[in-house]
């Protein structure tokens, strides 16, 4: 049986449950990994006090129950499978680079923060800074890609190098700050100040959008590349419209202030349906 | 009491002209003498290698622009965390430590002492405060006196109460001796934007040239007999062709005492915006005809480092490079701030040609008692570059093979292939890590083994590899305290505020007051740092 | 009797003061209020719970709740001194808690690009043009633009009618939400790049004129400039001005002491405004819901919904523990860092029996310990 952790009550402060992601936890079993010594607020304490556990540890890894307070769940993972059955806290996937992670809930601040590789999906929200870099970092995220089905919070996307940020929902306010290059599309729209200081980065908004001073209008036209890459979300479950598939974009170029080799696309129902 | 005796090492304390002679070295109350007791403990240190403490005489560690650099730098440390322990507060490190992680690591590199190069003299709270914060390692502060505008005025009028005032300020802050940066220079820059071209143009709005503030301010230190002589980061830093502004500062203060900071950086020929060229086999020439001067090379190692200056329009010239990050701070009356990360690449042209005039002025015949280690932390590379850079130095094969790595034109305008086969001794790296610093310091118990020294000494399994070798001393001991045995801290003190001193007119109050109250929005009563909390545990250091 | 006197009111730390009772020459009401709540502070040393106790029972009381406390917080810093900060972040060390020092929104970005900025003097002495940014320093820094000279002119961008934009010789009203459009429009306009023609477009090139007009320039800013991404707008700006002139920023702190707290908070740990040592060492805190279960407020009110340990000079509602300290600057002696990063030494001419935070949490620290 995989290797389960249910968590026993909402722990008494904010848990660090890095130190458990598949790699670690392959071969163990369940008495083992419940000996594994995790933080919670300043205190270290085994996982066993937190968390049930059962079964056996392989390639892939289940939690289960209140993991809201529970943070950087498969952070710095490399492979493997790494399934949330709930919502999770903050820095779920930071840092990692390869393997998979779904969650069927919200996830919390930084979810796939600096992600370097692999697949993170999160079936509900994400918080603020989804795929976006730590303070200070010049070339955030560099690979991989994050799906979220629903919303996402503030700046997602900041400072990223290469990758996908998916969004099936909205993106909050200053989507792909300061990005280098990459790619961040919220079919229902991004918010406002998005793509300050974009280099060479894509940001794709399914709803009209007044883009920052920095950009200029460009080109309304239908974009090849776009339709491959709303093929792959779909592959990757999210709902596309057929009409964003084949319709025109608008294309604003930009940011001016910097390389103004980035771009923000904004889908346009009604000149569609003018059209 | 603490008595120690260290047995069977070879003992390498040049100053004492003691070059590789196994013999016990024995402690006793923080200084070195004759003779212990039979009970006193025993350190084997035979096939070990027996050093003074080091000393760095340049590195910036401490103040406002340290802490503005570690605020630019939220992402360079955060894969180099320090954890609490019973013993150790918790840090991060990266370029730009934090003050504690500072001072464990200086520590464990077998320093004792070292010098933060570029105090603003207003900020003197800040930096002692600092420095309080800096465990282990002895410290000293020089202040920037070279853009000060009530300066200025005195050397302007040809005042009397140069000297004086220049004590004063010493005496005000807790600084151990006096820097200039970019004199006048700075002024410039905060006033236009501007550059000095020659030491004879004239400082707009007061009248003077940098080479009378360059003349007025050396010849003040050293008439004044300040333990260090006037520490000089010439004009034009960084630009090709100020080989010429070196020598022209350097023939200004000829016959007069004089520290000339990281000479790499000042060893370009060609014309200014043009290639750059090496010039250093001149500036060494200069330099062996003039034992007053000795200088510390800031030797640029390849990979990350941040540079971080009083002189900011080097700043901007760096910023507008790669449009990085980029802190600028101006101080009112004396003078400015600049700090952009930096990477040094081996395969870039001016990178490797910085890094080739480094090596040529630690290798090109230079007396090593003139020519000290630095790399001008973290402006170089971090301080914990330095057994790298050692390794370079002593070990021939593995600088031809660092050579080969490098950008082969840049390499070709050097000298360092023409068969320059020098490689240092364990003394003469003693010299320029330990002995010369302290004697240019005025540290007259520090940087030797003689009796009645401090007793900071550090002990090296003697390895072929001469980088592992000086990066991990076998032990370190501080004031007759063993501080770090192989690698790991075992004891933790605060080290001292070593304080430079002369003796001056009280008068000179009254000519500074009213020069202050036109100028600073901080009130002259205000200024002097008074608390003991700052100042203690403190050696001063007074003029002879 | 008049006492001469460094006012710790607000971040300016004006140190040509005199005191006759609590009035302050020069006059400043904020300043004479400051002074006077800490010159009457009165009130118990110490309490538990809102009832009187001593000191000693009121320390073990903290050390007990912060031996049991899971996630603590030490934050404040309201006119406390760097000593006062040096003990806290010592102690949050110990602890492995949280350490927050409430500053203007600027550390992001400071982080992500950097910033240039002046002592008062510099701006003093050189700016031609000072921006105010949405700031009303004549109420929270009254004597700012005094101390900055009269020389320059003075711009005020708000759409409010407050007493600095009442001194302005120019002014500009477009709305709050409109300030990060502007500044990138003003960016735009100094690349000399076409700018989408819209209601500000003309107020924003009679600025950028008056910028170029001028060799140095200021742009005052604080929490009213909205987020960080407004300041590190607001920052690429002064980058890009910076290329032909030199300009700077002054920040308008939120409280007195954070500029000083803020600096030990990154000298000890390396990171700047709110700090996580949970983990056995510094992290940026980085967490919206921070679980906070005690909270330590130093020189500042309680944390409310959660456990607090405030010591304070001044009384503080709803705290498990109070324990009055001395006042820093009036009762008091310490270090502080004017708003623009100057250090200077408080005074402390009407001594009391009190103790410093900075001494109550070294002794914090000892309870711990044992």
């Amino acid at each position: 049986m995989t290797l389960t952790l249910t968590a026993l009550t909402s722990p008494p402060a904010r848990v660090d449950l890095s130190p458990l992601v598949p790699e670690t936890t392959r071969g163990r079993s369940a008495i083992e990994v419940a000996g594994t010594a995790i933080r919670c607020g300043r205190d270290r304490v085994g996982v066993g006090e937190l968390f049930a556990v059962s079964g056996y540890g392989t390639d892939e890894l289940v939690l289960r129950g209140e993991l809201g307070r529970i943070d950087r769940i498969g952070a710095g993972m490399r492979g493997g499978r790494l399934r949330v059955e709930g919502s999770c806290g903050d820095h779920v996937g930071a840092r990692m680079t390869g393997g998979e992670i779904v969650i069927d809930g919200d996830a919390g601040a930084f979810a796939g923060a600096e992600l370097r590789g692999g697949l993170v999906r999160i079936e509900g929200s994400a918080g603020a800074s989804a795929g976006a870099g730590y303070p200070g970092t010049r070339a955030g995220m560099s690979g991989g890609e994050i799906v979220i089905a629903g919303d996402a919070g503030q700046e997602a996307g900041a400072a990223m190098r290469r990758g996908l940020v998916a969004i099936g929902g909205r993106a909050g306010d200053g989507a792909g700050l300061r990005m280098l290059a990459g790619t961040v599309i919220a079919l229902r729209g991004v918010g406002a100040e998005a793509g300050m200081g974009n280099k060479r980065g894509s940001i794709v908004s399914g709803r009209p959008l007044r883009p920052l001073p920095g950009y200029a209008r460009a080109v309304r036209y239908r974009p090849p590349a776009l339709a491959l890459q709303l093929r792959r979300l779909r592959e990757l479950g999210l709902e596309v419209p057929d009409a964003m598939l084949t319709g025109a974009w608008t294309r604003w170029a930009g940011d001016r202030l910097e390389l103004s080799r980035g771009e923000i696309l904004i889908f346009d129902e009604e000149e569609v349906a003018a059209g | 009491m603490t008595e120690i005796r260290i047995t069977g090492g070879a003992i390498h304390d040049p100053a004492n002209e003691v070059d590789g002679e196994v013999r016990d070295l024995c402690l006793r109350d923080g200084r070195i003498v004759d003779d212990v007791g039979a009970q006193a403990r025993t350190i084997d240190a035979r096939g070990m290698v027996v050093m003074p403490g080091g000393v760095d005489i340049h590195a910036h560690i401490a103040g406002p622009k340290v802490t503005a650099a570690r605020r630019l730098l939220s992402d360079d440390r955060r894969d180099d965390p320090i954890d609490r322990t019973e013993l150790l507060r918790s840090g991060t490190g990266g370029l730009v430590p934090s003050t504690f992680a500072t001072g464990y690591r200086y520590s464990l590199l077998g320093y004792t002492t070292v010098v933060e190069a570029a105090a603003p003299p207003l900020a003197a709270r800040h930096v002692l405060a600092e420095l309080r914060d800096t465990p282990m390692i002895d410290k000293a502060f020089l202040i920037l006196m070279g853009n000060n505008q009530v300066l200025f005025e005195l050397i302007r009028d040809g005042s009397a109460h140069l000297r004086d005032a220049i004590a004063w300020w010493l005496q005000a802050t807790g600084g151990y001796g006096v820097k200039l940066v970019n004199p006048g220079g700075v002024e410039l820059f905060k006033q236009s934007n501007g550059v000095i071209e020659s030491l004879d143009d004239t400082i707009a709005g007061f009248a003077v040239t940098p080479r009378q503030v360059i003349e007025a301010i050396g010849s003040a230190v050293d008439g004044l007999g300040l333990p260090h002589p006037v520490h000089v980061h010439a004009n034009n830093l960084g630009v090709a062709g100020n080989a010429a502004t070196t020598l022209d500062t350097m023939r200004t203060l000829d016959g007069r005492q004089a520290h000339f900071a990281h000479l790499q950086f000042h060893s370009y020929g060609g014309e200014p915006g043009g290639p750059m060229r090496s010039r250093a086999p001149e500036l060494l020439e200069h330099l062996a005809a003039h034992p007053e001067f000795t200088v510390d090379v800031g030797q640029v190692m390849f990979g990350d480092a941040v540079t971080t200056t009083a002189d900011a329009h080097v700043s901007t010239v760096l910023r507008d490079l790669d449009g990085g990050k980029w802190l600028n701070h101006d101080t009112e009356v004396e003078t400015g701030c600049g700090i952009v990360p930096y990477t040094y690449q081996a395969g870039n042209y001016v990178h490797a040609l910085q890094w080739g005039i480094g090596l040529e002025l630690f290798l090109l015949g230079g007396d090593p008692w003139q020519v000290m280690l630095s790399t001008d932390h973290p402006n170089g590379g971090s301080f914990l570059s330095y057994p790298k850079l050692i390794r370079l130095l002593m070990d021939r094969g593995y600088r031809e093979d660092q050579l080969g790595r490098a950008n082969r034109r840049a390499i070709r305008r050097t000298a360092l292939l023409d068969d320059l086969d020098r490689e240092y001794t364990l003394n003469e790296i003693a010299i320029i890590t330990r002995a010369a610093p302290a004697r240019r310091l005025g540290l007259r118990d520090k940087g030797h083994l003689g009796v009645g020294a401090d007793a900071d000494v550090t002990i090296y399994h003697d390895r072929e590899d001469r980088e592992e070798m000086f990066s991990t001393p076998r032990y370190v001991i501080q004031g007759g305290e063993l501080l770090v045995e192989d690698g790991d801290l075992r004891r933790v003190q605060d080290g001292l505020l070593l304080s430079g001193r002369a003796p001056f007119d009280p008068a000179v109050a009254e000519v500074l007051e009213p020069l202050f109250g036109e100028r600073y929005t901080v009130a002259f009563d205000h200024y002097p740092v008074r608390d003991p909390a700052l100042r203690e545990p403190a050696r001063t250091v007074e003029a002879s | 009797m008049s006492e001469p006197l460094i006012c710790a009111g607000c971040g300016l730390l004006c140190d040509d003061v005199t005191a006759e009772g609590t009035a302050l020459t020069p006059e400043c009401a904020l300043g004479s209020r400051w002074l006077a709540a800490r010159r009457d502070a009165g009130g118990a040393a110490a309490s538990i719970d809102g009832a009187p106790a001593d000191v000693t029972a009121a320390l073990d009381r903290a050390v007990e709740l912060l031996g049991a406390a899971r996630r603590p917080l030490l934050h404040g810093f309201d006119g406390a001194t760097v000593e006062d900060a040096r003990a806290a972040v010592t102690l949050a060390d110990r602890l492995g808690a949280l350490v927050r020092v409430d500053r203007a929104p600027d550390p992001e970005a400071v982080a992500r690009r950097g910033s240039s900025t002046a002592t008062l003097g510099e701006i003093r002495d050189r700016a031609e043009v000072v921006v105010v940014w949405r700031e009303d320093p004549e109420v929270t820094h009254p004597r700012l633009l005094e101390r900055l000279g009269s020389g320059a002119t003075l711009v005020v961008v708000d759409d409010r009618d407050t007493a600095t934009a009442a001194r302005a010789d120019v002014r500009l009203r477009w709305a709050a939400g409109r300030d990060l459009e502007a500044i990138r429009s003003l960016h735009v306009l100094e690349r000399e790049l076409p700018l989408t023609e819209d209601d500000l477009a003309g107020e924003l090139r009679g600025l950028l004129d008056r910028l170029h007009a001028v060799p140095h320039a200021a742009f005052v800013h604080g929490p009213g400039l909205g987020g960080p991404r407004a300041a590190l707008a607001l920052y690429e700006l002064v980058r890009a001005l910076s290329d032909q002139r030199h300009v700077v920023t002054l920040g308008l702190p939120p409280v007195a002491g954070s500029a000083g707290a803020d600096a030990v908070l990154t000298w000890q740990t390396g990171y700047p405004a709110a700090v996580d040592l949970a983990s056995g060492h510094p992290e940026l805190a980085l967490a919206v819901d921070e679980g906070v279960d005690v909270a330590v407020c130093v020189e500042a009110p309680a944390r409310p919904g959660v456990t607090t340990i405030a010591l304070s000079a001044l009384p503080v509602a709803d705290a498990a523990v109070h324990i009055a300290t001395a006042p820093p600057g009036v009762a008091a002696p310490g270090t502080a860092h004017r708003l623009d990063e100057v250090p200077l030494a408080l005074a402390a001419p009407w001594p009391a029996d009190r103790p410093t935070a900075a001494q109550l949490l070294a002794r914090i620290g000892e309870g711990l310990a044992r």
